[in-house]
């Protein structure tokens, strides 16, 4: 296992107290495959990026747990040796393709910092050399002329091209893309997806896809998991998750894609409420306001993450292994 | 659905000057909307889609008199408004209203939600004053909040229910024709099945009309009853939903539908990916606009002029593939003048 996160407990202190937005939260990511975390906004998916990648802001901190990168924990490391690993073993590329670039610098030497930062040993000609083809990878046109181009002359698509290519040129084990394709138009879109899948064949390394987009998800993952209020609710294999969602939440999230099948008139499906508020959790599960299947004990208990079948699924209909009717 | 027709639109366009020259005569035009024609019925929902930069949503603001169209005609019920003085063209705003994309920007956080719907009533006189404070109640239950959170400030609501109370501002003055410039491509998912519900339930009690602007075909697809398809200023396609999700003849839509990502990943299919960006709309290629990118381009391409062709009842599409289909429309205008 590449990356293994062990109990990760993230907390931001806001005025009113406390939020807990990554609660306990255990995962792994295997050598090659990308695996897909899907969630709302306040699920805390790009939390647990942050968290690994160490820029969560000022009012927040990793409160326990252990990442473990290769068996060694990444929260012990200190700030230089975190550097040395960021953007060299484990890279990044944002949401927004507009702000992540500094507009005052050309492309060219935003790419040429990472790669300098990483190898000292290199010159520039050598690194600019390095740049161009790492451009021409991505799939950016006459890759020598728009080296010079500052971000600003560049459309949307293009400039997460840029993104992939920077995160890209030091070959990383890890890429964490956070919504990568999210600010893009659909035909764009298509195009990054099919880009992140060949580089994954291309440099061998694994993805760690962070999207709200179960569409995204089904193209490109290999394995899901499901985040809900800082939690896992659900997490499977992307096949078995799509054939047989089996928490109320995924199924919910699936049924209420408008699909372009879909013939009748009848009203979309819907979860009814809302996500509620951090500071003022439910005390059962997370879900049960929203729940169509809600039961008395889950507005009491909290359940646990267990193995069903080949999924996990944390939810009472699950309790003895298999679905209460 | 009536066959009366509540909005024609003809020929418009919509013209930014990007640079002029010493005399103050514009020596760079950006083309946002080209000589675009549709017409929406009464009690229909027309679906307008298109990538980011098409022109979809200039369309919505010179229907609601946010911008001014550089030519062409808007005619709401047999009145030309392009035509109308300023003076006139206000008492129309009245029944053209508009539902934005971004719910935490259109919102005024100094002013309550109760303030904000009520507004719109007062300024047009729709009611007496010790009537608005009901009204308003009424308003916020149609949209599915409670009449008691009249008195919140919009930051204390989620995405979803500030597109609620956008809604409710828009019905406020009892519109017949409502533009909805991409309403829910800023919420998450599930709400976004919410807020699409509620409009279509809100169509059919209040017998509205929806221009329906999105980028994306499939969020389009559940509210639609006609969809037309925009690529860098023209108009590429029209067809009533069924046929054009089944049956998308001109290659842009056909790509667009080919882009939306399956939802089984068993069936992870091969997409035509487009090459390419969306070229500048200051400089547009010749012909047909999306030849730069199109995937069954041909000679004569670059020259042939984006017409909308009736290619079976109904179903318009501007592609040299489908040149022979009959005369254009441009054509048609000819024969009858």
């Amino acid at each position: 296992m590449l990356l293994e996160v062990k109990n990760l407990t993230t907390e931001f202190k806001v005025k009113n107290g406390t939020v807990r937005a990554v609660n306990n939260l255990s995962f792994g990511v295997n050598e090659g495959e990308i695996l897909a975390i899907v969630g709302e906004s306040g699920s805390g998916k790009s939390v647990t990026s942050l968290s690994i990648m160490g820029l969560l802001s000022d009012n927040g901190k990793v409160a326990s747990g252990e990442i473990l990168y290769r068996g060694e924990d990444l929260l012990k490391k200190s700030e230089d040796e975190m550097r040395a690993i960021k953007g060299d073993k484990i890279s990044m590329i944002f949401q927004e393709p507009m702000t992540s670039l500094n507009p005052v610098y050309r492309v060219k030497d935003q790419i040429m910092e990472s790669i300098l930062t990483h190898n000292p040993k290199m010159d520039k000609k050598e690194a600019l050399k390095h740049t161009v083809d790492m451009l021409r990878t991505v799939g950016i046109p006459s890759p020598e002329e728009r080296a010079e181009d500052y971000p600003h002359q560049m459309s949307g698509g293009m400039r997460q091209r840029v993104m992939i290519a920077m995160a890209l040129s030091c070959q990383p084990d890890l890429l964490i893309a956070d919504e990568p394709t999210t600010a893009l138009d659909v035909t764009i879109q298509a195009q990054i997806l099919e880009l992140l899948y060949e580089m994954r064949e291309k440099f061998k390394m694994s993805v760690m896809l962070i999207t709200h987009d179960l569409g995204v998800v089904a193209e490109a993952a290999d394995r899901v998991v499901v985040m809900y209020c800082g939690e896992i609710v659900e997490s499977a294999d992307v096949k078995a998750l799509f054939e047989k969602p089996m928490h109320p939440y995924t199924l919910g999230l699936l049924k209420s894609i408008p699909r372009l099948e879909d013939e009748s008139t009848d009203p979309l499906y819907m979860i009814r409420g809302m996500v509620p508020n951090p500071l003022h959790m439910p005390q059962g599960c997370p879900f049960s306001d929203r729940c169509d299947r809600c039961m008395d004990i889950c507005r009491k208990k909290k359940p646990e993450l267990r193995p069903v079948g080949d999924h996990l699924v944390r939810c009472f209909l699950y309790e003895n292994g298999e679905e209460t009717k | 659905m009536s066959e009366e027709v509540l909005l024609d639109v003809q020929h418009l366009k919509k013209y930014f000057v990007v640079e002029k020259n010493f005399f103050g005569q514009p020596t760079s035009l950006l083309k946002a909307v080209d000589d675009v024609s549709f017409q929406i019925k009464k009690g229909e929902a027309f679906g307008l889609v298109g990538e980011s930069g098409c022109g979809k949503s200039t369309i919505g603001k010179m229907i609601v008199d946010l911008y001014t169209p550089t030519d062409g005609k808007i005619i709401f019920n047999g009145t030309d408004l392009s035509a109308l003085s300023k003076k006139d063209r206000r008492k129309y705003c009245k029944d053209i209203q508009l539902i934005f994309q971004d719910p935490y920007a259109s919102l005024n956080p100094r002013m309550t939600i109760g303030d904000i719907i009520a507004e719109p009533i007062l300024t047009n006189h729709l009611r007496p004053k010790n009537e608005v404070e009901k009204r308003v109640e009424e308003l916020l239950n149609c949209v599915g909040l409670s009449g008691s959170y009249r008195n919140r400030y919009p930051y204390e609501f989620s995405g979803g229910q500030r597109q609620r109370v956008g809604i409710a501002r828009a019905l406020a003055v009892e519109p017949k024709l409502i533009v909805c410039d991409e309403p829910v491509s800023a919420l998450d998912v599930s709400i976004q099945a919410q807020v699409l519900n509620l409009l279509d339930d809100l169509k059919e009690e209040f017998n509205l009309t929806y221009l329906f602007i999105a980028h994306g075909l499939n969020v389009v697809k559940h509210i639609s009853d006609r969809v037309g398809v925009m690529y860098l200023g023209k108009l590429m396609e029209i067809a009533p939903k069924g046929e054009l999700y089944h049956n998308p003849l001109n290659p842009y839509t056909q790509a667009l539908l080919s882009a939306i990502p399956s939802v089984d990943p068993n069936n992870r299919k091969k997409r035509i990916v487009l090459e390419g960006d969306v070229p500048s709309p200051i400089d547009p290629p010749a012909g047909c606009r999306f030849c730069s990118r199109c995937f069954k381009r041909m000679d004569g391409c670059e020259s042939f002029d984006s017409i909308l062709r009736e290619v079976s009842p109904n179903h318009h599409v501007a592609c040299k593939l489908y040149e022979q289909a009959g005369p254009g429309e441009a054509e048609h205008d000819k024969k009858e003048a």
